[in-house]
């Protein structure tokens, strides 16, 4: 496995404030790899790095084996972008700005024609490609900027919140259309969200940032299962050797029961949770309802971040001071 | 050169509103009617006379050039187009170079689409006279040629150089476009009263003396001097901007 983007303690401050500090991580050739965080978090500065737009504090990078400090235009020239806004002109037409990229991307005559004619036509823009992009709606100037980043066949993507701002219905489109032209294309794509359920849809990797520290990194199942995950019971008729019977399954590390007579079984790593329930029953417990707690990666995302900033244990990932 | 040409593209595509409807190309018709009909047939003695033509010739690009380059890096920021022209492989030198390229391209174009229009206006409606007396075309003097093929470029570049060390630190195109006023008036209230009304503070006997020197040169190497330190000015400037143009800056900025 070859490694599209590695970082080696990358810090960036900006007038003493650290904005990224310390990073580490490794995104492999040809995977989908998505930079979670919320606002501020130090995921448009990391994507300004990798493209050698900022100057590092500390530390360095290399992407695509090109190190951001020595030869940050070779970057840019292997690199496509689709950054926070959408980039577009919008006095041009919309073949009027893919014709200009693929100019500054030097694609030959011929090329540059038949590259955008098949992109439009992939994203639906093509009957609408001598109209101004003013006229176009946020919907197709996102796809047209995402036509905009692969119309020189980078073999790496960076894409600062692509969705941002979509109703769902185009996020969704927009999100169909990056997946199937980065598989088309092979591309390797640096995906920056603080959309979880885009993370966990489209991501092969994740990695979770807050504050510029990095707080894991790893398949988003890993991060996902990496919390707590633990069985919601309401149920009359539980009692404690049904509780100690449970526990012998094997399938249960623990359990208490809440104030409010709710039952909490700690589950085990890929523990099955229907023959539990299938037991309680069994067992002659009346169960009104039965939930599966800190399973998605929203929960395990939230656990990560800590009210206070503390990032708190996520076992399933790696973390950098797993790593250290 | 070739990156410099595509970015000087974009931006006369910008400029004349390609795609965007007529509103640019109005502009430049209303500048060659007003300049190029309009002043020249109210004006007819001045204009043949060559001193208004060449006035203009230097005059008209500080308009035309001042609003655009204010809008070149100021408007891209603000319209969310920088960054990511900055994150092509673009070189600094081809962006900086390929807007000001654009800019003092096309007040040259529309310079001389005026001066072009005032000579049909000036024919039209008298034309010259043979020394026979008889009807001839009309032309200027070769100096008002010489104002128009390299002074309109030299005044251009200099308020391009001026103008894009403002719109490089301007937030906004708005403030991008006040903060050009101030070079703008200066320049142009700067040659045509203050350049006279200095020149009426010297010495009655030192006025003459130099009043007297030029009109023992030759015009067009009068304005070839005036051009020349022009453009020397404006070599400094625009190198000065070059330096001063860095992406990291324009990033975290």
């Amino acid at each position: 496995m070859t490694t599209a983007i590695r970082t080696e303690g990358l810090t960036r401050m900006f007038h003493g404030v650290t904005a990224l500090d310390q990073l580490d991580i490794e995104v492999p050739t040809g995977s989908i790899f998505g930079f979670l965080g919320p606002n501020g978090a130090g995921k448009t500065t990391t994507i300004r790095l990798l493209l050698g737009l900022l100057e590092p504090s500390s530390g360095g990078a290399t992407v695509l084996g090109r190190d951001v400090r020595k030869d940050a235009q070779g970057i840019r020239e292997s690199v496509g972008v689709l950054l926070e806004n959408d980039g577009l002109y919008e006095r041009l037409t919309a073949y009027q700005n893919l014709d200009f990229f693929a100019r500054v991307a030097r694609l030959s005559s011929g090329e540059r024609s038949s590259r955008i004619q098949s992109l439009l036509e992939e994203i639906g823009l093509w009957e609408r490609r001598d109209d101004p992009v003013a006229d176009f709606s946020r919907g197709m100037k996102q796809k047209l900027a995402l036509a905009r980043a692969f119309l020189h066949r980078p073999a790496l993507l960076f894409l600062d919140e692509p969705t941002a701002g979509l109703d769902t219905p185009t996020a969704v489109g927009l999100r169909r259309e990056l997946v199937s032209l980065a598989r088309e294309e092979g591309v390797t794509v640096f995906l920056t969200t603080h959309n979880l359920l885009e993370a966990e849809r489209v991501c092969d990797r994740v990695a979770v940032i807050r504050q510029g520290r990095l707080l894991a990194e790893g398949p988003p199942e890993a991060i996902r299962s990496g919390g707590r995950r633990s069985l919601e019971v309401t149920a009359s008729g539980v009692g404690p050797a049904l509780v100690e019977r449970l526990m012998l399954t094997g399938e249960v590390t623990g359990a208490h029961v809440e104030p409010d007579g709710r039952l909490i079984l700690d589950l085990a790593e890929d523990a099955k949770t229907a023959p539990l329930v299938r037991a309680l029953v069994e067992s002659g417990a009346e169960v009104s309802e039965a939930r599966i707690r800190g399973e998605s990666l929203e929960e395990n995302f939230l656990a990560l971040l800590g009210d206070d900033g503390t990032p708190e244990r996520s076992e399933g990932a790696v973390r950098r001071e797993d790593r250290e | 050169m070739r990156d410099l040409l595509v970015v000087a593209g974009k931006e006369l595509r910008e400029i004349v509103g390609a795609g965007g409807g007529r509103r640019g190309l109005f502009r430049e018709i209303m500048f060659v009617g007003i300049f190029g009909l309009f002043f020249p047939l109210t004006q007819a003695e001045a204009w043949r006379a060559g001193g208004v033509p060449a006035t203009f010739a230097l005059m008209i690009p500080l308009f035309l050039v001042g609003p655009h380059v204010a809008d070149s890096f100021a408007g891209e920021r603000e319209r969310g187009t920088l960054e990511t022209l900055l994150a092509t492989r673009l070189p600094d030198r081809s962006i900086y170079f390929g807007k000001i390229f654009a800019v003092c391209g096309y007040a040259w174009v529309v310079t001389l689409l005026i001066l072009l229009a005032s000579l049909l206006a000036l024919n039209l409606t008298g034309g010259g006279r043979s020394a026979a007396g008889a009807r001839v075309w009309f032309t200027y003097p070769s100096f008002v040629w010489v104002a128009w093929g390299l002074g309109s470029i030299a005044s251009g570049l200099l308020i391009a150089a001026i103008g894009t060390f403002i719109s490089l630190r301007s937030k906004t195109v708005r403030g991008a476009h006040q903060a050009m006023m101030i070079p703008m008036f200066v320049l142009i209230l700067g040659g045509t009263i203050g350049i006279p009304a200095l020149f009426r503070q010297l010495p009655p006997a030192t006025r003459t003396a130099v009043l007297s020197q030029l009109e023992a040169m030759d015009a067009v190497v009068v304005v070839l001097w005036g051009v020349g330190a022009l453009l020397l000015f404006d070599v400094v400037l625009l190198a000065l901007g070059a330096r001063l143009f860095r992406r990291d800056r324009l990033i975290s900025d």
